[in-house]
């Protein structure tokens, strides 16, 4: 656990350099989307960190294309790692408690940021309406492991997130 | 009925494909079924069916929430966030999909319902869409919101009722899932059950096979041992069958003494030359028979192992040379030649048994000139190449020669090279293997190499180490019968005639002879006179030779010291050594002769005055008047016209030698053979003349001279030719004369051969 939280640190400490310029933390221009809270070293708007859907757009973005249960054909994730959403934040727990627009709550483990989970924004290639389990996705890569593909990792992912709280 | 396939024959692919196939036959089934175990279970988690139930449930509370935040919105307008209507809105929206468009919606489908509540949610779609795109505008708009309330309403039942069918649709996939894995179970186990009883199928074929090697091991442990035991019994027959024989061979030789001696003595008579070539055939047949008894106590003594050579310096060369002499003879009557190369580097003086490297020679010898109709007989002796001891006898001839088959079978025992030459040569086929057995105790060995038609190679190999010339001062007395001292001789022999014979013998030698039946009667007479020597046959009734010598060494006096000879046909070295063992002095041969005897005598230092050294032990071995194998005497057939083998009677010969001065015998030799004035030769002229008084005049003085010096050839040709001349009627056949010119040059050339040897 140390050393996995170890590992952590040098990793968000790296991402935390690497993204200096950036991460001066603005204040969200546009309406806010999701609102980190907790144990976080950067702020933006009170006790909170907001973010709109530029900020997230400004991270390093990445894809993968995988079959879910919800979608009858597999489709194509694209946001940025919620690892660097954390490392925008300099998040500093153990416990991330996701919560949706439906008021939905589910816990998930900062250790699972190591199977490349993102924070989709885009879905096909396209923005994502409310109506469409947008604007924000938290999704695993299922098709990469079959560990993945249980019920486990499928309760943790996340749709029409609006929160994070860092415990 | 199903037979079981023999595992015992199964090769290792054979095993390999059976066991693959069984594998195969079991496994397959099973691996399909966890696949598609595998698969329900992937399909189970990836596709989350048993979440259908809870999208459903979502749906109608978000259809719930929605309906309360418009039934608020009717309320109080103002109090209502329009942008937090349409997130409403917009999530009971995305429940839609959740469960209109999951992978496994195919579930619901079969649901009647689920078509309605679909048209009904579109038509509320249809309907709703327009109004929320302005949301702040639908807040002021109350009938809008009520239409949508009403259809809110409608939808309610529907979505209830949905979610039911969504309970049971998961209830009865899990329920189809459950069976279909009771299914396969059942099919797991049947499979197993199948495997089981295929494995045990296999054990029980493998237990088998087991229990068969078992008693097939057992079977054949059981036959090992009967085998064995039978082996063993065989063995003793074998055993048994060959103590008889020697045993038979002995008992025979005895009587068969007694009649050689006799024959021997009737010869000495004044006989007709009718009753003398009876005479004549009568020893040659008697001699062949102790020939070939002989032949049968060597094989047998050979086979219970007891044969030993009894080791001594010979003369090689000269043995060599006097088996040759000896065979010339027969060679000549058959019109062969018969050459003796002795090589010049031989050794002078070898270790060797000079009695059985002679059975050797001769058996050899004798073999080539009876398998040869013409030709020659080559005999070479030299050191073998390599081997420092070795010697190489090689017999060489222009016979019949033999085929390979005929070769490999040769030295097997009865074997005789030609049934139809058998009754021809004769011979008691074991001469070949008694020689081979002879060569193998002498380090050596026999081999044979020929070609049908062409002739014959037998090779010898023999390891003789050189040894020094022997003292000869003991074996001088041989020559001296005339003058030995007269000497008491207690003889015990039970046997008549050999008694007899001896009787005649001992009178010959100028020896006083006291004679008693067996051992007990022999101790008797030591105690009451004084003897110098005593004669113990082996074989006697009551008390046998080695007991009465025993019995003798522990008598009072003096007489425990007399010199003991024990006379014995046991060729066994063992009887000897038990015999020196308890204190026999010395041993002779049986048959007895005069020249053993006198051996014996003097080895026992009872005969003084050792004029003449005479060197070569072997010489006067070679004028034993008694074959050693049937091999020696050649046979003869009972037909006048034959010749015969031996045309000097070598005993008689010897002991005119030894009583006679050289320069004296030179002299009575020179009567009979010297031309003009010798008597053959006046005889030959008389023959030549016609002169029948002539003829049988010098016929009966030749026939004389020639029976005292033993010249048997002569004796016969010239006592025909008196016996023919007496009778006016009968014509004398040139073929006498020719008959005794040849017997007159067999004499002299076996004389020549004699002579170097007895003149030293």
């Amino acid at each position: 656990m140390t050393s996995r939280r170890l590992l952590l640190g040098a990793l968000l400490g790296a991402l935390t350099v690497a993204a200096q310029p950036a991460l001066a933390l603005d204040a969200p221009k546009e309406r806010p989307i999701l609102t980190v809270s907790g144990k976080i070293g950067e702020k933006n708007a009170g006790d909170v960190a907001r973010f709109d859907m530029k900020m997230l757009e400004a991270l390093p973005q990445h894809s993968f294309t995988t079959r879910t249960p919800w979608f009858d054909k597999p489709v194509k994730f694209t946001g940025p790692l919620l690892a660097d959403v954390l490392a925008a934040v300099k998040a500093s727990g153990s416990t991330i408690s996701a919560i949706a627009i439906n008021d939905y709550k589910v816990s998930i483990p900062v250790s699972d940021t190591q199977h490349k989970l993102i924070v989709a924004r885009l879905l096909d290639d396209k923005p994502m309406p409310v109506r469409e389990k947008g604007p924000l996705f938290v999704i695993y890569n299922f098709d990469s492991s079959a560990d993945l593909r249980s019920s486990v990792y499928y309760e943790r992912s996340i749709w029409q997130l609006k929160a994070l709280d860092i415990q | 009925m199903f037979s079981a396939p023999n595992l015992a024959k199964w090769s290792r692919p054979q095993w390999a494909v059976a066991i693959t196939l069984l594998l195969a036959l079991t496994l397959t089934p099973l691996g399909w079924i966890q696949w598609r175990q595998v698969r329900v279970l992937d399909d189970m988690s990836s596709n989350q069916v048993d979440a259908i139930m809870w999208q459903a449930y979502q749906l109608e509370r978000e259809l719930s929430r929605l309906d309360q935040a418009l039934h608020k919105a009717r309320i109080t307008p103002e109090a209502i966030d329009p942008w937090a209507l349409l997130e409403r809105y917009e999530i009971f929206l995305s429940r839609i999909d959740l469960l209109t468009k999951i992978p496994r919606r195919d579930l619901l489908q079969k649901s009647p319902n689920f078509d309605t509540a679909q048209k009904q949610l579109d038509l509320f779609v249809q309907t709703a869409d327009p109004l929320f795109a302005q949301p702040e505008a639908l807040l002021k708009q109350p009938q809008s919101l009520e239409a949508l309330d009403s259809q809110i309403e409608q939808l309610t039942p529907l979505l209830a009722e949905l979610t039911r069918d969504a309970n049971r649709a998961v209830a009865q996939f899990v329920d189809e899932r459950n069976s279909q894995i009771q299914e396969q179970s059942h099919l797991v186990i049947g499979l197993a059950a199948a495997q089981s009883v295929v494995m045990l199928l296999f054990v029980g074929l493998l237990v088998r096979h087991i229990r068969r090697q078992q008693r097939q091991y057992q079977r054949l442990e059981k036959l090992s041992q009967e085998l064995t035991e039978a082996r063993d019994q065989a063995e003793a027959a074998n055993h048994g069958k060959s103590v008889f024989l020697a045993n038979m061979s002995h008992e025979i030789r005895t009587p068969f003494q007694g009649l050689l001696g006799m024959l021997n003595l009737l010869s000495e008579a004044q006989l007709t030359s009718v009753q003398r070539d009876y005479l004549q055939t009568a020893s040659d047949s008697a001699q062949h028979l102790l020939g070939v008894l002989n032949d049968i106590l060597d094989v047998s003594t050979m086979e219970s192992g007891t044969l030993k050579l009894s080791e001594a310096p010979i003369h090689l060369r000269t043995v060599v040379q006097e088996v040759g002499g000896l065979m010339q003879v027969t060679a000549r009557d058959k019109g062969l030649t018969l050459d003796i190369y002795p090589a010049a580097d031989l050794p002078e003086w070898v270790m060797a048994d000079a009695t059985r490297v002679r059975q050797i020679l001769f058996n050899l010898i004798n073999n080539a000139i009876k398998f040869t109709p013409a030709g020659s007989v080559m005999v070479e002796v030299a050191r073998a190449t390599g081997a420092p001891s070795g010697l190489t006898i090689t017999v060489r001839d222009t016979g019949v020669g033999m085929d390979a088959e005929t070769v490999a079978r040769l030295f097997t025992r009865f074997y005789q090279a030609d049934n139809s030459l058998r009754r021809r040569v004769g011979g008691t086929g074991l001469g070949l293997e008694i020689s081979r057995n002879l060569a193998r105790m002498m380090g050596g060995d026999i081999q044979v190499s020929s070609e049908s038609g062409v002739g014959t190679v037998f090779t010898v190999t023999l390891q003789l180490s050189e040894t020094e010339a022997p003292d000869t001062s003991g074996d001088s007395v041989i020559t001296e019968v005339g003058h030995s001292r007269r000497l008491r001789v207690l003889v015990a022999e039970d046997h008549p005639i050999n008694l007899k014979y001896m009787a005649i013998l001992l009178e010959k030698m100028g020896h006083d002879a006291t004679f008693c039946e067996n051992g007990v009667e022999a101790l008797e007479l030591l105690r009451q006179q004084t003897f110098d020597v005593v004669l113990l046959d082996y074989h006697m009734p009551l008390l046998d030779g080695l007991a009465t010598t025993e019995a003798i060494r522990q008598l009072d006096g003096p007489a425990a010291q007399i010199k003991i000879i024990l006379v014995t046909a046991d060729v066994v070295n063992d009887t000897r050594k038990r015999a020196q063992e308890v204190g026999v002095n010395e041993f002779t041969s049986k048959p007895l002769q005069a020249i053993d005897l006198q051996r014996a005598l003097g080895r026992c230092g009872l005969l003084e005055d050792p004029d003449h050294p005479m060197p070569g032990v072997s010489v006067h071995q070679l004028s034993s008047p008694f074959p050693m194998s049937s091999y020696e005497m050649p046979v003869r057939l009972p037909q006048p016209q034959e010749a015969p083998s031996a045309v000097i009677d070598t005993e008689s010969y010897a002991e005119i030698m030894s009583m006679m001065p050289e320069d004296s015998l030179g002299e009575l030799l020179k009567t009979v053979f010297e031309p003009p004035e010798g008597t053959a030769h006046v005889l030959l002229e008389a023959l030549r003349k016609g002169d029948r008084e002539a003829v049988h005049y010098n016929a009966h003085k030749l026939k004389g001279t020639s029976m005292l010096m033993g010249f048997r050839a002569i004796v016969r040709s010239s006592a025909e030719l008196e016996s023919l001349s007496q009778d006016p009627q009968q014509p004398i056949h040139i073929s006498l004369g020719l008959q005794l010119q040849r017997d007159l040059e067999l004499t002299q050339k076996a004389l020549a051969q004699l002579e170097p040897h007895t003149t030293p």
